[in-house]
């Protein structure tokens, strides 16, 4: 069993040290020796975030060896459904603009719609249709002629 | 005066009321839905509002926010589910009225009670920001960055499980703030040499990402496949309709509510299910009934609805006078004054005094027609809440994905809208608050460009900082609290 305040602790500490010795010193401009480093507010908001992380997964640690531990529980199957609970929207979502770049707003708008439809549970397929067509050309004709805004 | 008549004028412009009116009936759909709520409606619009002008953008979205005050109350009375956490309280009474076939007295006692304290923190608003506004003008950049300091170290506390948490979050919306062009060198700063990051990221893409997204992947987590089934509503006039000697008896606790929830709005984190609750507490030590809260009292009702649409109105006074949102839905609507090239301060009366009178007319007018629309459509409203959620999720997530294209106009705008929408996911579930977060994203440049500006002057004049007795005292009480809660946190161990 996992406990959600050290997963979360040790995920923001990892994040915290990629930024701190990676991400900010390749991605930040040098010091003009004018006012302040611009590396000087990401670098310290990192710090407060490993600092604030370590402090979380201390007190997880210790409360867990007298019995007092903080956050739920949770079994690595369950944090596995989460992740595949994500993937299943976000997947079809990431796909949605270069696929609607590849054939076109409307039939790719149409079967994300039905997709989506059908990973919430929805078997009733003339519905699922229904809904589809009427979304996405409402969505466009909303778009297109009410705020005059090109649709990809 | 000038400024305030042709204000006024602009707000009483029909197309201005249409859109006005428009915002009222989404929040009062939104507010209804169980999941949704006011911020995540105000996000999910921004986009909508690109070719407003500024006065009808504003009063759109502020019609969305009246709206969901209402719509929350719909579902907490009809089903006992409130459309909004801020409504949890007004559950308390309106579901055993309705329970006793009082549905519609509820919901019309709600109704008023929400359009009273809305206009009651408008007029607040309208008398005290100007003033306010003045003297925040004389504020230099070290008490700007006091302030932002001790409204981040505030709002950390008051929004999060912990002062801990709370900062972490804050600070990672800080780091995300800093992505774009650094405000001294005029180089491109974390953008991980991707050109779209140089000019660092909307926040309207974080709001649709965070608000709805995020929203929308919990609910779905729950797989409710229908909706719920709706109370049915008593035929007799009794139950029915709402007496005048009975809205006069609840009149003193409405006001006090009111008082209750214009102050709390006004301070920057607290929020308006905190002023719900406490005005529900006061309202029964005051009764001459308390035994009848929690049995359907119509002063237990109209006590938090009156409260936490109170918050509405003032949680706009330290936007307007210091550019620091209250909360949430105030937190983004600073991305819709940014869109309209205005920035929230108390520069704002003095460089568009029109936009300021013209905003405050909208907000009067959006509470009578809050009036008007959710008496009309009161029934109407009532059949929202049994839309499936199979049906409803996917159009939203559809909306949220044509949102961010419109904001950011790229598909890459869209796909860190999807990237924030599993952050944001992840922050509900592991806890973490993301108010905390988008209140960094929002305070993190204003309180970087405060910091570069003490710093260079510090460089000419060592020792500025200490003759500056007001951020210094500001400051004090930041770390006062901070000092505080670690005492606390290691006490309570």
């Amino acid at each position: 069993m996992l406990n959600t305040e050290s997963i979360a602790s040790a995920a923001i500490m990892l994040l915290s040290v990629l930024l701190l010795v990676w991400v900010i010193p390749a991605h930040t401009p040098p010091y003009q020796g004018y006012g302040v480093s611009p590396a000087l507010i990401p670098n310290v908001s990192a710090a407060i975030m490993l600092a604030l992380s370590f402090l979380g997964l201390l007190r997880s640690a210790l409360g867990k060896r007298a019995g007092k531990a903080s956050g739920e529980k949770i079994d690595p199957v369950s944090l596995l459904s989460r992740f595949i609970h994500i993937s299943k929207f976000m997947l079809p979502s990431f796909l949605l603009f270069p696929a609607i770049g590849e054939f076109g707003f409307f039939p790719a708008g149409i079967v994300f719609m039905l997709l989506i439809q059908f990973i919430c549970g929805q078997r009733n397929w003339l519905k699922n249709a229904l809904v589809s067509v009427l979304v996405v050309a409402g969505l466009y004709a909303a778009m297109r002629y009410g705020f005059s805004i090109a649709m990809p | 005066m000038q400024d305030i008549i042709l204000g006024l004028g602009d707000a009483l412009s029909l197309i201005n009321i249409f859109f006005v009116s428009c915002g009222i009936v989404m929040g009062l759909v939104i507010g209804a839905i169980p999941g949704l709520n006011g911020p995540m409606g105000i996000a999910l619009c921004i986009p909508l509002t690109y070719y407003m002008s500024p006065v009808t953008a504003i009063g759109f979205l502020v019609g969305i926010n009246k709206g969901t005050g209402f719509g929350g109350a719909i579902s907490a009375i009809l089903l006992n589910t409130p459309g909004t956490p801020e409504a949890a309280a007004t559950a308390l009474d309106g579901y055993p009225m309705a329970q006793n076939g009082k549905g519609e007295k509820a919901l019309r006692m709600a109704l008023y009670s929400s359009v009273f304290g809305d206009t009651f923190s408008d007029i607040v608003l309208v008398l005290v920001a100007a003033p306010l506004a003045m003297v925040a003008l004389y504020m230099g950049p070290p008490e700007i960055f006091a302030v932002v300091a001790l409204a981040m170290t505030v709002i950390a506390g008051l929004e999060s499980s912990s002062l801990g948490k709370g900062l972490i979050t804050a600070s990672f919306g800080i780091l995300i703030s800093c992505i774009g062009v650094d405000t001294v060198t005029a180089l491109p700063r974390l953008s991980m040499g991707l050109y779209q990051l140089e000019n660092g990221i909307s926040l309207v893409v974080i709001g649709i990402g965070m608000l709805a997204v995020a929203e929308v992947l919990l609910q779905l987590e729950i797989h409710v496949k229908e909706g719920l089934a709706c109370m049915v509503f008593s035929k007799n006039p009794e139950d029915r309709y709402l007496r005048w000697w009975e809205f006069k008896s609840v009149l003193r606790t409405l006001v006090r509510s009111s008082c209750i929830g214009t102050w709390v709005g006004a301070m920057p984190g607290i929020g308006a299910p905190v002023a719900a609750f406490i005005a529900y507490n006061e309202a029964r030590k005051k009764s001459k009934n308390p035994e009848e809260f929690g049995k359907g009292s119509l002063e237990g009702l109209a006590a938090p609805e009156a409260a936490y649409s109170a918050v509405c109105g003032s949680n706009l006074i330290p936007l307007f006078t210091l550019g620091i949102p209250g909360n949430l839905a105030a937190a983004l609507l600073i991305g819709a004054f940014v869109l309209h090239g205005v920035t929230p301060g108390p520069l704002m009366f003095e460089q568009n005094g029109r936009m300021i009178y013209g905003i405050y007319g909208s907000m009067l007018i959006a509470n009578f027609l809050n009036l008007g629309i959710g008496r009309v459509g009161m029934k109407a409203f009532c059949k929202v809440v049994q839309v499936p959620k199979v049906i409803l999720y996917p159009v939203i997530l559809f909306i949220c994905m044509m949102g961010a294209y419109m904001a950011d106009s790229s598909i890459f705008g869209v796909q860190v809208m999807l990237v924030f929408g599993i952050v944001g996911y992840l922050m509900k579930k592991f806890n973490y608050s993301y108010v905390c977060f988008i209140i960094g994203f929002i305070l993190g440049p204003m309180f970087e460009l405060s910091l570069q500006q003490i710093v260079i002057r510090s460089a000419q004049e060592p020792g500025f900082m200490f003759t500056r007795p007001v951020a210094l005292a500001l400051l004090a009480l930041t770390a006062f609290i901070v000092l505080r809660t670690i005492y606390r946190a290691i006490k309570n161990r």
